[in-house]
């Protein structure tokens, strides 16, 4: 019956290709792009490569399409096949002074693609080698970008170059420019059957008889075929997407709901021992889960990990300033670490020993790589190198705590301060354009920013830690995508720091008492560093802390080291390669030994368990195992009449949190075209960007290793606030607006008085959440909850009083 | 034991290891990752310790050379004949001991480089394949034995070269690889024979 009524599809009509290289490939099964492309790759490589090259490319001051056309049009030039007239096309160009809109426009012409198929092809062409446009394109956009050589970059001179290349590449294969327009690609032909099987499982599906089917009248059947051909694969799979992340909104939403309805599990209403800033970071969930389970009297809050300071900073051995902000953020402050006076001749000892040794180095790794220095240097000194490499091996914490030793030993550490405060004759001559430090006003603004929305000025502890973060590994080029996000994928520390120091003035406190956050003059803060890759805790300025707050930190010292042990030890039932047996102290050193390995290719998991974004009081979400799946941001609704710390604070997470969720859904879905597939073939090409053997394409996004546990899941804010004043929010904000209205992240609210959730579904509508299918598990603590499971885990609520009952 | 037979120790354990796992391969068995970097870790530790007591043995006994004959006549056409010998010198054992220290780390480096890659175990079948073939180079005591040994190392390094076999360019430079060594072997195959015919060399 099916066979019979479901009309016969037309076969797809033969297409036009859309560049040379389809045409030449259906012709002449010959690929136009492995013969454009390593000489464009190895152009390109050159032309953007950041002091790696022992010979730099010349001419690069004139810009890539110039120095390349009068480096490949020199006489006696070898040429690969199909593209000796390189030569006398460059020659041409250079003749009529072609600037690349020139040489675009005329390659254009000559190939015949009329005007209105020039978007298209251009951008068919660009897309054919994406990574090395798409750097040219971010350079181009910001130069600062490049960590050592800036020099100009042009999409425009890329895609001439590009052109060109194929342009003469063509003409020697064709004999001529046009006639590959002519050609057309047939397309595969589609079975008779399949529409009709489609037809048939569907019809089966629903219950559809033969008979039924048969008495369909003309019209009900079109309908039926319509409705079928709308449900197309992409349909198909959107749905199902939507059902999957359905799922997961429930197993949130509804235990997160219930643990809200319960008591609070704090109870103490004495002061605070202390209070610990964390970054929002969802890495940070389970150490700030840990932490208030063994110490029930400390608190912690979450903050956006640059802590309100955007600055441009430069540490004691840094060439130049970076941004220590959200990529979104033009740091306008810049802040520099130096060495106190009396230690300036350590920090010249320092300096020079440093540039030794840089220098050894470098001469080592060139003359590794020349014919008769390499040749001698491998036959006298290679097998020296054995020795590290054998310890580095075998046992790479070891080898670590060697190099420690011996810089310790032999480097001498000044000790430091950072220059923050605004010096204005310097800020009147930096052509740069950042102003110098920070004035007390800036400065209060700053922790203003940081303590108002915290909800942190109702009660402060005697002391309050700062924890900045980042994560340290070896041999990755993508160290940066598991370092703090919100401060441009660098290290939070000095943003602590300095945020600690800001905190301690007396005139900013002054200036903050004016604003309604009252500091007791006994609180001291302090500003320290987490390692997310070992999980080591470090703190700074402690010798500037009063003695009488020696106690209090040795208290949260020791919480914090114990904290990070059940830390490592959650963190170590995702690596399959630590084994079952690897548990508490064991699961420290074995993630430390991660960190300081040459051979890991998952020093940690990153963001990969990314999932939720919980903006609120932590004292809904204190007590419940989230699993390292959420972002944690402190925000109290009732202190906040305005929307102002709302908006200050949306304005900061959304596009953090919300781009790291679709990087690593992006990654995840499609790893070889969005993401870089897997890096172990991975090669470092001229420090701008990893490429696979020696001579391919840029790849970008997150390799198979980061991604391999993340649930492709588009992230789920849950903001404790109403849907009215949430959206007033969000239409404030043109970014916030991109992000919730056309749906990149899943939007629901918690009230703040009665707890109900909301969730958004679109077009200013907010659906109450209902239903109760999810359940709450109890567990005296986390570690019962997870030992001995390595996926997912739902939400559960950790009631320690049990173990006591019991 | 003999000191004879330690040489010989050495050479087939990377061998034996590597029939060992290609056979359970080939019957559709699978060892866990775990297993495998114990048998690879063990296997080198082990030849470590062999190199290192042979080391120990010769200079007790003050030897240049240990030679072990595998079969003195194994091939014989008319007058012709050529002894199957491994050859331990003063020159082969410090070359021999780096082989089995550096293929260690390789192994040892490779656990975790490459855990969870779907070529895990095809990359320890060849490291251990390319030790043998190594060993077999370094230990050689006719021309023979050593083509042998040089025919393993090259077949493993293109397979290596390989690895990535879903990806099209690395097979296609294992490819060049390939021939180019196929074209160079040729020539040292040829140099073997004129060296049996015109000097009757081993």
């Amino acid at each position: 019956m099916c066979a019979r009524r479901v009309p016969q599809q037309p076969d797809p009509k033969p297409k036009i290709p859309a560049r040379p290289h389809e045409a030449l490939l259906a012709l002449k099964e010959l690929e136009l792009d492995r013969i454009v492309h390593p000489p464009l790759i190895r152009l390109v490589g050159a032309y953007l490569d950041q002091g790696i090259a022992y010979w730099p490319m010349p001419l690069r001051e004139e810009g890539l399409l110039v120095a390349s056309r009068r480096i490949m049009s020199q006489p006696h030039s070898i040429y690969r096949r199909h593209l000796g007239g390189v030569r006398t096309e460059f020659l041409r160009q250079e003749e009529k002074r072609l600037d690349a809109e020139g040489v675009v426009l005329d390659v254009l012409r000559r190939l015949g693609v009329p005007p209105p198929d020039w978007d298209a092809f251009i951008c068919a062409e660009l897309l054919a080698l994406s990574g090395w446009a798409g750097m040219i394109r971010m350079l181009e956009n910001d130069i600062t970008l490049a960590p050592h050589d800036r020099v100009r970059c042009s999409l425009m001179e890329f895609l001439a170059l590009r052109l060109t290349y194929t342009l003469v590449a063509l003409q020697d294969i064709m004999g001529d420019t046009t006639s590959w327009r002519d050609e057309t690609i047939s397309a595969p032909p589609i079975d008779r059957l399949t529409p009709v099987a489609r037809f048939f499982d569907a019809a089966q599906l629903m219950g559809l008889s033969s008979l039924t089917l048969a008495e369909l009248s003309a019209e009900s059947f079109d309908l039926l075929l319509h409705e079928l051909a709308a449900c197309n694969e992409v349909e198909r799979r959107r749905l199902l997407h939507l059902a999957y992340e359905r799922r997961h909104e429930r197993a949130i939403l509804i235990p997160l709901a219930k643990h809200r309805a319960l008591p609070p599990l704090q109870t103490s209403s004495d002061r605070l021992v202390a209070q610990v800033l964390f970054c929002i970071d969802e890495r940070e969930e389970s150490m700030r889960r840990a932490l208030e389970e063994v110490d029930p009297f400390i608190e912690t809050v979450g903050a956006a990990g640059f802590f309100g300071v955007a600055i441009n900073y430069a540490g004691l051995d840094d060439a130049a300033g970076v941004s220590l902000c959200p990529v979104v953020v033009q740091p306008a402050h810049a802040v520099r670490e130096v060495a106190v006076d009396e230690h300036a001749h350590l920090h010249a000892k320092r300096q020079s020993l440093r540039r030794a040794w840089a220098k050894i180095t470098r001469s080592g790794f060139i003359s590794s790589r020349t014919l008769v220095r390499g040749w001698i240097s491998t036959a006298c000194l290679g097998f020296f190198s054995l020795f590290p490499l054998v310890l580095r091996v075998l046992s790479p914490r070891g080898y670590g705590r060697l190099i420690k030793r011996l810089n310790r030993a032999f480097l001498p550490e000044p000790k430091t301060e950072v220059t923050f405060m605004r010096n204005d004759s310097e800020s009147r001559e930096a052509t740069t354009g950042l102003l110098s430090g920070f004035d007390e006003q800036e400065m209060a603004d700053r922790v203003y920013a940081v303590l108002g929305p915290a909800g942190l000025h109702k009660a402060h502890a005697r002391l309050v830690v700062i924890l900045g973060h980042g994560s340290t590994s070896l041999n990755n080029p993508y160290e940066s995508a598991y370092c703090c996000g919100a401060c441009g994928g660098r290290t939070g520390g000095p943003n602590a720091r300095i945020f600690a120091i800001m905190a301690n003035r007396p005139g900013v406190r002054a200036v903050l008492r004016q604003k309604g956050v009252v500091i007791p003059e006994d609180t001291w803060f302090l500003g320290g560093y987490h390692d997310t890759c070992s999980d080591d805790i470090d703190f700074f300025d402690v010798d500037l802390m009063p003695d009488s707050h020696q106690g209090d930190l040795n208290r949260v010292r020791q919480s914090l080291d114990k904290a990070r042990v059940l830390n490592a030890d959650e963190r170590v039932r995702r690596f399959g390669s630590a084994g079952a047996g690897v548990r508490r102290e064991r699961a420290l050193r074995h993630v430390q030994e991660r960190s300081e390995h040459i051979a890991e290719p998952r020093p940690e998991y990153g963001h990969c368990t990314n999932a939720v974004a919980y903006v609120g009081r932590r004292e809904h979400t204190r007590g419940l195992f989230m699993d390292r799946r959420a972002f944690l941001v402190s925000y109290d609704a009732t202190k906040d009449p305005a929307n102002e710390a709302l908006a200050r604070v949306l304005g900061a997470v959304i596009p953090v949190c919300g781009g790291i969720s679709l990087e690593y859904y992006f990654s995840t879905v499609d790893n070889e075209a969005y993401g870089s597939g897997t890096k172990l073939p991975h090669n470092i090409s001229g420090l701008v960007g990893v490429m696979n053997g020696f001579q391919g394409d840029l790849r970008t996004g997150l390799p198979v290793q980061t991604v391999e546990l993340h649930e492709p899941v588009r992230i789920l804010f849950v903001v404790e606030t109403t849907p009215q004043r949430l959206m007033s929010v969000v239409k404030a904000n043109k970014e916030l607006v991109e992000f919730v209205c056309n749906r990149w992240i899943r939007l629901a609210t918690m009230d703040p008085d009665d707890g109900h959730i909301e969730v958004y579904r679109g077009n200013d509508v907010f659906e109450p959440l209902s239903g109760d299918e999810e359940p709450l598990p109890v567990t005296p603590n986390s570690m019962t909850w997870y030992q001995g499971k390595a996926e997912h885990l739902p939400l559960a609520r950790i009631e320690p009083k049990l173990t006591k009952a019991a | 034991m003999s000191l004879e037979s330690l040489p010989l120790i050495l050479v087939a354990t990377p061998g034996l290891t590597f029939l060992v796992l290609s056979i359970v391969w080939l019957l559709g068995g699978h060892l866990s990752e775990r297993l495998v970097s114990r048998l690879t870790k063990g296997v080198y530790a082990f030849l470590t310790l062999l190199a290192a007591v042979i080391f120990w043995r010769m200079w007790q006994d003050d030897l240049h050379a240990v030679r072990v004959s595998l079969g003195e006549h194994w091939f014989k056409v008319a007058h012709y004949e050529f002894p199957l010998t491994i050859l331990l010198d003063r020159l082969s054992l410090p070359i021999v001991t780096i082989t089995v220290i550096l293929a260690g780390i390789v192994g040892s480096f490779s656990v975790s480089y490459l855990h969870r890659d779907p070529g895990f175990y095809r990359f320890f079948l060849l490291l251990h394949l390319f030790t043998f073939g190594a060993l077999l180079v370094f230990m050689a005591d006719s021309l023979d034995v050593l083509l042998a040994g040089w025919e393993i190392v090259g077949i493993t390094s293109v397979l290596l070269i390989s690895f990535f076999q879903y990806r099209p360019d690395p097979v296609r430079n294992a490819l060049r690889v390939f021939a180019t060594y196929r074209v160079a072997d040729l020539f040292m195959l040829v140099a073997v024979f004129l060296a049996h015919h015109w000097f009757n060399t081993t």
